[in-house]
């Protein structure tokens, strides 16, 4: 059978198509769907806004990756620039750009959803099966802990000093060569991402895969969504319909409820609520021998030793970054000459992170997606007093492990930098304040928008990820998470659509 | 301006970027001379960027200034496939920034910002930082992130970072595929 994929065509020839399915997003959730449906005969049809990128356009310029495979070039905020938003556009999704971390759904993350939003579909044991088989496909393995790089050793050296919790994290590589640059598209073909498994595995069983086409809208007709109106490349006219049976939407929580919005689909006013981010604080250590943060694996450790801070309390758990130029840079607060003599160090310079579990206190509402009045897509997220508590706590605890796995001096990324050099210092971090646009604050796991739940009132789709009207239309990624999820999210959302792909079927 | 954005920055802030959109129209810039094309700045609002773009990155210990690496330039090209609305704000935002009646109001300083000396711009930089308006610490933010990604991006500031960049790194990857294939 043909491998058929639209790249760059002539657009008068593109036509309106009808098939079984289309899937809107290729990334963890869209290309999982893609990948079953299409196992099991189904006539798919699967767009990508952005481009389809492979390791022969992955030169590892930071630059060029951020404008071409995040969203808006990289650019991408809250709608105050308080949060900066790293989330992948592209065949793969963000699965292209990810840093390859790999966690099953926390048992208490689904007891929670069960116990409060009526999930009582998605257990571990319903689970367990869908999550061995993307292991497998995925080649989700422990990271040895002789490969850790030095920025993550600030981790495990630090916590193994304090006797916290901390180990080594999955990833979903094969055959990695440690180069790092993950984040800007694997230059190896080592990091098993969607790009390298589940869109191949499509596209060899009859998927058509239309990249650089941007599903505009959905057309609602008889109570089901009758087509899906769609524009290729950028020149704003070449626009065409697709007619499908089922529609399943997988661009996002962002863009996902964007898409919704601009088709009218609200009914009961709770698409874009609830949208999570993991909220990340950073912290820079600087040491005297070299770090070199952007060589090896990106992210290789995680300590969950704050991730349940009791009952009115937000968790938190560190991970590391990478400290490529343009992302070292941005992250810092600092500019002219203060921010030459930090850069000046980066080879030594660490940078840890700590992400924020929000939505999962009762009253956490997280953030809001909108559409402005010109199209601009809005996102909207306070930062309120528990998380500001939060964001304190973390930085004072990531301050401990930095300056315990040896860090001569730790800096927030506050501006200015609060400075701490012993851990006497860390007491400065109560005279600073916290929230937005006081500090650095960035998410790259976004979730939730279009919430699923057993109450059609305080949800958008039901715990099998269909809407709650509109019977063929499904949404399958990390936008119908009902809360974060206290881990990296990438493995839940491959694991929950290869779950859902059966009710799918079951519906053609 | 849209009732949400007058919300959002109440009274003082909203007159405030009112005042930036005008404030281009009624004085002179120091000039820049940029190279290339134009797409989303005109030669005034690059001039306010360019000085801007000094100020956040000047010449220092070997470090080139943004303008000898011509990130102005770089910002315009950033710029040009951001949704509109970003281009604007942006352009009111420089506008608010040369305005001398606002300057003069907010930071006592009669002068355009193009026109203040390297420390001058300097210090409203600072201020609009800690700022209590989060309108201030958001333009700052907007800019310095623009001008720190235009700026890191070129390799020719990577030496001095101790950044080994995508060439070694490829060399590397090629000796590494080579080794496990058990090749010379």
């Amino acid at each position: 059978m043909p491998i058929y994929t639209v790249r760059n065509t002539d657009p008068n020839t593109l036509q309106d198509i009808e098939c079984d399915v289309c899937i809107i997003g290729s990334g963890a959730g869209g290309a999982t769907v893609a990948a079953r449906l299409c196992e099991a005969g189904k006539n798919v049809v699967l767009l990508e806004a952005g481009h389809y990128d492979t390791q022969a356009d992955f030169n590892m310029d930071e630059g060029v990756a951020f404008q071409r495979r995040y969203q808006e070039q990289g650019l991408r905020s809250s709608a105050d620039l308080g949060i900066t938003v790293l989330q992948g556009k592209g065949v793969g999704g963000s699965t292209t750009i990810n840093w390859t971390s790999c966690f099953r759904t926390p048992e208490r993350i689904l007891d929670i959803w069960q116990d409060r939003f009526g999930v009582e579909a998605l257990t571990s044991d319903v689970l367990t099966p869908h999550f061995e088989r993307v292991e497998k496909r995925l080649n989700i393995q422990q990271w040895q802990e002789s490969l850790v790089n030095p920025n993550n050793q600030v981790i495990s050296n630090g916590a193994k000093s304090l006797g916290w919790e901390a180990d080594t994290l999955r990833r979903n590589v094969k055959g990695c060569m440690d180069s790092g640059y993950c984040g800007m598209g694997c230059p190896a073909n080592a990091k098993q991402g969607m790009l390298l498994t589940h869109i191949p595995d499509a596209l060899q069983n009859g998927l058509r895969l239309y990249a650089n086409t941007k599903a505009l809208r959905l057309e609602e007709q008889n109570g089901t969504i009758s087509a899906v109106i769609a524009e290729f490349g950028t020149d704003k006219t070449s626009t065409f319909t697709i007619r499908p049976k089922v529609v399943v939407s997988s661009c996002g929580a962002i863009n996902g409820p964007a898409l919704f919005l601009r088709s009218g689909i609200n009914d009961n006013g709770r698409v874009g609520k609830r949208t999570f981010l993991h909220p990340v604080v950073g912290l820079a250590s600087l040491f005297d021998t070299p770090i070199k943060g952007w060589y090896g694996a990106p992210q290789s450790v995680s300590s969950h030793q704050f991730i349940d801070r009791g009952p009115d309390k937000v968790g938190f758990f560190f991970e590391a970054a990478p400290t490529h130029p343009i992302l070292a840079a941005t992250a810092a607060s600092n500019f002219g000459m203060a921010q030459q003599e930090f850069m000046a160090q980066l080879s030594h310079t660490g940078f840890l992170i700590a992400l924020h579990v929000d939505g999962v206190l009762p009253d956490d509402e997280g953030g809001t997606v909108s559409v402005a009045s010109n199209g601009k897509i809005m996102l909207d997220y306070p930062i309120g007093p528990h998380l500001q508590e939060s964001f304190k706590e973390s930085m004072k605890r990531g301050t401990e492990l930095a300056l315990a796995s040896g860090a001569k001096m730790v800096q927030s990324l506050h501006f200015p930098g609060v400075s701490m050099g012993s851990t006497a210092d860390i007491e400065l971090l109560d005279d600073v304040s916290y929230g937005t646009l006081h500090h650095g604050i960035f998410t790259a796991h976004q979730m939730g928008g279009l919430c699923m739940g057993s109450d059609p009132k305080t949800s958008v789709v039901n715990d099998h990820l269909q809407h709650h009207r509109l019977t063929n239309l499904f949404v399958v990624d990390g936008s119908v998470f009902p809360t974060s999820l206290g881990v990296n999210p990438s493995e839940s959302i491959y694991g929950i659509a290869s779950w859902a792909s059966t009710h799918i079927i079951a519906t053609l | 301006m849209e009732r949400r954005t007058f919300l959002k920055y109440g009274f003082f802030g909203s007159i405030a970027l009112l005042s930036g959109g005008v404030g281009l129209s009624l004085q002179s810039s120091k000039p820049y001379e940029y190279t290339g094309t134009l797409k989303v700045f005109t030669p005034q609002t690059l001039a306010v960027l360019a000085a801007v773009a000094e100020t956040i990155v000047p010449a220092n210990n070997g470090f080139p200034s943004a303008l000898e690496l011509q990130v102005p330039e770089g910002i315009d090209t950033l710029l040009s496939g951001a949704h509109s609305a970003v281009q604007e704000e942006i352009v009111l935002l420089l506008g608010l920034l040369e305005n001398a009646a606002v300057n003069t109001l907010l930071h006592f300083r009669p002068l355009p910002f193009s026109k203040m000396t390297l420390e001058e711009r300097t210090g409203i930089l600072q201020g609009w930082a800690s700022s209590p308006l989060a309108l201030q610490r958001k333009g700052y933010k907007a800019l310095n992130g623009l001008c720190q990604s235009a700026y890191y991006a070129q390799s020719k500031v990577h030496n001095l970072i101790g950044y080994d960049g995508p060439q070694v790194h490829l060399t590397m990857l090629v000796n590494a595929a080579q080794r496990r294939q058990g090749e010379p």
